[in-house]
């Protein structure tokens, strides 16, 4: 299984001369589950491969429990991958920092979450949750320092009059607002990559455009890099240079966002797109290509974790997981339809 | 496909049950929250009807009143929420003045609901048959227990779960299957309406389209009408016939849903329509709406939606819009018009 690397050579932007910022390769987490032995595992994430250059935005989509939250957890270091690399600036931090992420990774990879209710402390201000990392990272020079830095980075999201909003608690903010305080908290320590995981899911439609423009606005003045988790593949597609689709923990297609919506591949790539309510296609026109649930990840047979549902199944599908298969410029799949048609073997 | 011919067939036949007795109406309905602070005018004189065999979405943002006018449909808001005015007319009878035997009968064999996260609402230590069994022999005292579960069974065989599966409990089933069982429920006893609030919220796509197009065959089966609730536009238009859009406790702008999305003319319905990114045609920078909901503890002054609009002029602050028909079966409530 390991052979199927997909390194950043195989997977880039061809036009983009943007340093590769951050790189993983083969990411795996198996949770032991069950019984006193622990003997089974959920196979959250298998040998999934990736790299963000600077300034860009490659979007994971996939349904709840195909792996999304858990790369980004993993790349956060909220937990130890099973096995795999994460290299950032080159370095496999994996290696270098074994006891947990150093203030160095954790200044240049930071995380958004979904819920900015919950990730906030409802006993502090504004001003203190932004402050926190200024002082632990030593972002500021004096303490004289800190409170224009804070206004600086409210207004830099959108927050305004900051001195105003710097004083206010988490209850007083609506859910729009509260993740603009995630975002400039996030920006506080001057961060290359941002894992944004879910982050306009939790809030007022109407509102989670601005929080997207604001991220692509950030991306595009400052350089940020952003790993973005959604299961809305229409905000995939508005907001990211990139799009790639797990299953069941495992990659199964990726390409530029247009490409990929445009020309999917993969059958259940299509299954996703062909499920998004969408009142501009003719609803006569759309067809559901598959049915059924995604299985379990409790120690999952061996071939393509899509094959229970894939309408196009062939028997070599139950036995190997396909390798990755490029089938245009910067478009990959993974799935035996395409390619040597025999499986198995690399392209 | 199910939905593939719902536009076009339903069509006809809603604007001809508008003309026929609606079989709900709900005029200037009005519900209080009396909280400490104040009063919170969470719906304000919100009239709209719906007929045989229509589905009439309601669409709007969290706090906008959507659940609590369906909660007052069915008599089942709590302290300290009070209808301060109005009148539900259900084939022609009053709601709001039934007592509570008039209730027991109303609700469920009537009207039904699907509630929000209602996966959540399926009682864990009880199997799935006989949590619809129970439905069935609390409003049916007559049948038997075999009659009851052989219902269930049926009723899960017609939401398309595996009728072996009656004797599962919750925990046994996906998300997706427990929201069938949780719609089995509200099939039980074959009401005229079904309000659904949220109903597919909490799940992925490809089910939710599954159980859309599921909801879609049953209607169209069974022919009952149904109140869509939910906060997704594409879905609302897709799924259907009718919609009226609410803002801060009013409806702001009601017609049928392909003329809602091919011409939204309420600035609120525009904006909305401009916060989803389209998954085809060309890229477009989208707008969004700036600001927030408002405080419904102190409501702006006239149009309640003129801080956040960028068509503002002179009469918005001062005076609040009525509902009028601007086009034909096309309402709006702004100075605009």
């Amino acid at each position: 299984m390991t052979k199927t690397v997909l390194t950043a050579e195989q997977w880039q932007l061809a036009q983009s001369p943007d340093p590769v910022v951050l790189e993983v390769r083969n990411l795996t987490k198996h949770f032991p589950v069950g019984g006193m032995f622990r003997s089974k595992h959920v196979h959250a994430l298998t040998d999934v491969s990736f790299a963000i250059r600077r300034g860009e935005v490659l979007a994971v989509v996939g349904e709840s429990g195909s792996g999304k939250s858990t790369t980004a957890r993993l790349i956060a270091r909220l937990m130890e991958p099973t096995r795999g690399e994460i290299l950032f600036r080159g370095q496999n931090v994996l290696q270098t920092e074994k006891r947990g992420a150093s203030l160095s990774y954790r200044s240049g990879v930071q995380m958004i979450f979904q819920d900015p209710f919950g990730s906030m402390n409802p006993t502090h201000s504004v001003a203190h949750h932004i402050m926190r990392p200024l002082q632990i990272h030593h972002k500021v020079e004096r303490r004289s320092d800190l409170l224009p830095r804070v206004h600086e980075l409210l207004a830099t999201v959108g927050l305004n009059p900051p001195a105003d909003i710097a004083n206010k608690y988490p209850h007083e903010l609506s859910g729009g607002q509260r993740q603009r305080v995630a975002i400039a908290r996030a920006l506080a320590v001057d961060p290359e990559i941002v894992l944004a995981d879910e982050p306009i899911s939790m809030l007022d439609v109407s509102i989670r455009i601005g929080v997207l423009n604001l991220m692509a606005k950030l991306k595009k003045e400052i350089g940020i890099g952003y790993l973005y988790i959604t299961h809305d593949i229409a905000s995939a597609r508005y907001f990211a240079d990139r799009i790639m689709v797990l299953y069941a923990g495992q990659m199964m297609e990726g390409a530029d966002s247009d490409e990929l919506i445009g020309n999917p591949a993969h059958p259940y790539t299509k299954l996703l797109l062909s499920a998004v309510p969408n009142p501009e296609v003719a609803l006569g026109q759309r067809e559901v290509v598959a049915r059924g649930e995604p299985p379990s990840l409790i120690d999952p047979p061996p071939g393509c974790p899509f094959a229970a549902r894939c309408p196009q199944v062939m028997d070599v599908c139950r036995k190997v997981m396909p390798d990755v298969q490029t089938i245009a410029p910067n478009h990959w799949v993974r799935c035996h339809l395409y390619g040597e048609g025999s499986g198995g073997t690399a392209a | 496909m199910a939905s593939a011919t719902v536009p076009t067939s339903l069509s006809p036949q809603s604007s001809a049950s508008s003309a026929a007795e609606p079989l709900l109406d709900v005029q200037d309905l009005s519900v209080e929250y009396q909280t400490l602070r104040g009063p919170v005018q969470a719906v304000s004189h919100v009239s709209f009807s719906i007929g045989q065999g229509e589905v009439f979405g309601l669409a709007g943002e969290s706090g906008s009143g959507k659940s609590t006018i369906a909660h007052a449909i069915m008599r089942i808001l709590h302290s300290p929420a009070v209808i301060t005015g109005g009148n539900v007319l259900f084939d022609g009878d009053d709601v709001l003045e039934m007592d509570m035997d008039g209730l027991e009968a109303f609700r469920w064999r009537d009207v039904s609901m699907v509630f929000q996260s209602a996966m959540n609402a399926l009682n864990p230590v009880l199997t799935v048959g006989e949590q619809i069994a129970d439905v069935i022999q609390r409003h049916q005292p007559k049948t038997t227990k075999q009659q009851a579960k052989d219902r269930a069974a049926e009723l899960l065989d017609i939401v398309g779960i595996d009728r072996n599966r009656v004797d599962d409990y919750p925990h046994q089933l996906s998300g997706g299957m427990r929201q069938r069982v949780v719609i089995a429920v509200a099939l039980a006893l074959k009401p005229q309406l079904m309000i659904m609030d949220e109903p597919t919220t909490a799940l992925d796509v490809v089910v939710q389209k599954d159980i859309m197009q599921q909801i879609e065959y049953l209607k169209k089966e069974l022919g009952f009408s149904i109140l869509f609730i939910t906060h997704d536009l594409s879905l609302m238009v897709e799924f259907s016939d009718r919609i009226g859009v609410m803002y801060a406790g009013e409806i702001v702008e009601t017609t049928n849903a392909h003329e809602l999305f091919n011409k939204p003319l309420h600035p609120y319905t525009q904006g909305l329509m401009a916060s989803f990114p389209a998954l085809v045609g060309p890229k477009e920078t989208l707008t969004g709406i700036p600001g927030s909901p408002p405080n419904m503890l102190e409501p702006p002054s006239g149009c309640r939606f003129h801080p956040r609009c960028s068509k503002a002029f002179a009469p918005c602050p001062l005076q609040q819009p009525s509902l009028r028909e601007v086009e034909p079966g096309h309402f709006v409530a702004c100075h605009l018009y």
